[in-house]
């Protein structure tokens, strides 16, 4: 395993569109794995996209099983993701491993299912809610090219910076 | 005059997981008493912006505090439950950030 380099905005390779994975070999299985480490390295980080480290094809990682007091389905490894539902809307706090000094608040559906693929190939379905649901759809946003910072309502009262304490 | 330097940290953030919001009729130390039994109750204030509106006779104070609750948010409801004893209105909300 090795960790991976996370890309900072501006850098445009984060404004790209990703496209699916066709091949699932043990190349696609290693950089899974790297991307998992880069995340579990990211302070805080429940979930990462491969774009975040300048590789322009359809993978998230999402993890909020750190968080235990929201419902979650542990570690998904979601390969060519597609939101099938969507359900409810609620505003909640996101920050970015790729925009390190500023968190903000977005409206993301509160439920959705998902099918996707696992690093194998096998076809997955998950059902997500509140904030698994919005980590999810905050990391595929990634592969559309979209930031947090393109889904806020207003810079002035939706954007904040993050502190630096201690 | 002498110049100290100091480290930036850069990137080394504490996120908040309560935020506060305070309103009520506009008194001297109104700031003062909230803050102090919130942090008595081990909130660690990271944030906090306040406003006064309404008009001169009847002056309302409105302030919004994010923090973080060093000793879980259970001890700073009791706090914020006894500060909403003394006729200030006061709501406390979990902020819990999805970073990814």
């Amino acid at each position: 395993m090795a960790k991976l380099e996370v890309l900072k905005y501006p850098d445009p390779l984060l404004k790209e569109i990703a496209v699916p994975v066709s091949s699932f070999d043990d190349e696609l299985r290693t950089f899974v794995s790297d991307l998992l480490e880069t995340m579990m390295d990211g302070p805080g980080a429940v979930g990462i996209a491969a774009p975040q480290v300048g590789r322009l094809q359809q993978i998230v990682i999402v993890d909020i099983s750190s968080r235990p007091k929201h419902p979650n389905n542990g570690r998904m490894i979601l390969i060519n993701p597609e939101i099938s539902s969507w359900e409810g809307m609620s505003a909640g706090r996101e920050g970015c491993l790729s925009l390190p000094d500023y968190t903000g608040n977005v409206i993301r559906a509160e439920r959705i299912e998902l099918a996707a693929q696992d690093e194998r190939g096998e076809k997955r379905i998950y059902r997500c809610e509140g904030f698994e649901a919005r980590a999810v759809q905050h990391e595929m946003d990634h592969l559309e090219g979209i930031l947090f910072i393109d889904r806020l309502v207003s810079r002035r009262n939706d954007l904040f910076k993050r502190k630096v304490y201690r | 005059m002498h110049v100290d330097s100091i480290k930036g940290k850069l990137h080394a953030h504490v996120e908040p997981n309560v935020r506060i919001s305070v309103s009520g009729a506009d008194r001297a130390g109104i700031v003062s008493s909230v803050t102090t039994a919130l942090a008595e109750s081990g909130l660690h204030i990271l944030d906090l912006e306040s406003d006064v509106g309404g008009d001169e006779r009847q002056p309302i104070y409105i302030m919004h505090i994010e923090g973080y609750a060093n000793e879980g948010t259970d001890s700073l409801q009791a706090a914020v439950d006894l500060i909403r004893e003394q006729g200030i209105d006061i709501h406390m909300v979990p902020v819990d950030t999805v970073i990814g």
